[in-house]
């Protein structure tokens, strides 16, 4: 969270991540190539470099794709999501510098300009001529677009929604990059040492989107019962309430946040993050705010907006307690309006 | 997450997981015996002692 522009908002945690993530890259470019040269001592070293930077940007990619669902079903992995967007970046340099060995390699002392040989050195209809090359130079320029607008700045001026539909191409990058190895390295590839790490890579992604999306499904189930005669719905019973502990409930297709806190308010905000759209209902309240679980956004109960010098706000809903049971209108108030909370 | 962003998390992966676990499978299986790089200009059949080893 930052009021003013600032290339990286730099604080001790990702300071950490950072030196953690950098110092694993290069431990684990130095122990390819190391071994690699040991075991295959004929492969020369550039080949090694290509295999290693490729390597290592699949394994960072793989870890990127599997903090979402991990930390919506387990909160400890939450710390890996803050900073996720660093390691995006770093995954698309990796894979910058693998192609650039790569092309620099295989395609630089041809007649042919090296970037179009990429799409017809290798095209054919044969397993063996796959244009596998063409996956990984369509995946590139999805990272590059991604790792180009990893910034708040981008996030602000696009919008969250626009911004969280741009960046869903990473799915569209994994695809063409399972194919760009499957159809490449591995047609090659006498080893089962990068199948099996492959497809097993490939199982805890598919896996972990698929059980993180049924755990979710759950949460987007409909409120039963329709609303009374003055248009309020029941969302939860107040007994279903923890004092500072936000309660997600689905109202007309999106979240709420229902929120019991200094002892006997009851407050409903929108439960979805103005930021990146993350799950305030799985957020922590933290100094009288809401606080969202991927980011730290803050907003405050009453009137969804964060407290000054930040201008992020959320709707509001009108809320009422009666016969022990939560009352909301469904209709939603304006970001940042200030709503009475509802007294117990 | 927005209901939208969330449906489409769950439609994409839906589709896209078997997808591409299809097509992972199906490269696999279809491997040459003798593997060659041979979409890699400047590379042809090589001997079995270095055999898709670089």
């Amino acid at each position: 969270m930052s009021v003013s522009y600032k290339a990286v908002g730099w604080n001790a945690f990702k300071k950490r991540y950072d030196l953690i993530l950098v110092g694993a890259i290069v431990l684990f470019l130095a122990a390819f190539v190391g071994v690699g040269s040991a075991i295959f001592p004929f492969v020369t070293f550039e080949i090694l470099l290509i295999k290693a930077f490729a390597a290592a940007g699949i394994v960072v990619l793989h870890f990127i794709l599997m903090i979402g669902p991990m930390a919506r079903l387990d909160r400890r992995w939450l710390p890996l999501l803050y900073n996720r967007r660093h390691l995006g970046v770093a995954m698309f340099l990796l894979g910058f510098i693998h192609a650039l060995l790569a092309v620099m390699t295989y395609h630089a002392f041809g007649t042919e300009n090296m970037i179009l040989s990429i799409f017809t050195q290798d095209a054919g209809t044969t397993m063996g001529s796959f244009p596998f090359q063409a996956f990984g130079f369509v995946a590139l320029l999805i990272l590059f677009v991604m790792a180009a607008t990893s910034h708040d700045f981008w996030l602000a001026n696009l919008t969250a929604p626009v911004w969280k539909t741009l960046h869903m191409l990473v799915y569209v990058a994994y695809v063409a990059l399972v194919i760009h190895v499957a159809f490449g390295i591995l047609q090659a590839e006498t080893s089962p040492v990068y199948v099996v790490f492959m497809g097993l890579g490939l199982s805890a992604v598919v896996g972990l989107h698929l059980a993180a999306g049924w755990k979710q499904r759950d949460l987007d189930q409909e409120l039963a019962g329709g609303p009374a005669e003055d248009g309020y719905v029941a969302v939860c019973a107040v007994e279903d309430l923890v004092e500072n502990e936000p309660h997600g409930a689905c109202l007309g297709g999106e979240r709420l946040a229902v929120l019991l806190y200094e002892e006997n308010k009851i407050s409903v905000v929108s439960g979805v993050c103005q930021h990146q759209n993350g799950p305030l209902a799985e957020g922590k309240f933290v100094f009288g705010c809401l606080t969202c679980p991927w980011h730290g956004y803050q907003y405050k109960p009453d009137d969804g907006s964060s407290p000054e010098p930040f201008t992020e706000r959320i709707p509001t809903f009108n809320v009422k307690v009666a016969d022990g049971t939560v009352w909301v209108d469904p209709k939603p108030n304006p970001a940042g309006t200030r709503v009475e909370p509802a007294a117990i | 997450m927005q209901r939208f962003h969330r449906d489409c998390h769950r439609l994409i992966w839906l589709i896209l997981g078997p997808l591409v676990i299809a097509a992972f499978i199906y490269a696999l299986t279809n491997r040459p015996e003798m593997p060659v790089m041979d979409a890699v200009p400047g590379e042809g059949p090589r001997s079995p002692e270095t055999q898709g080893r670089n």
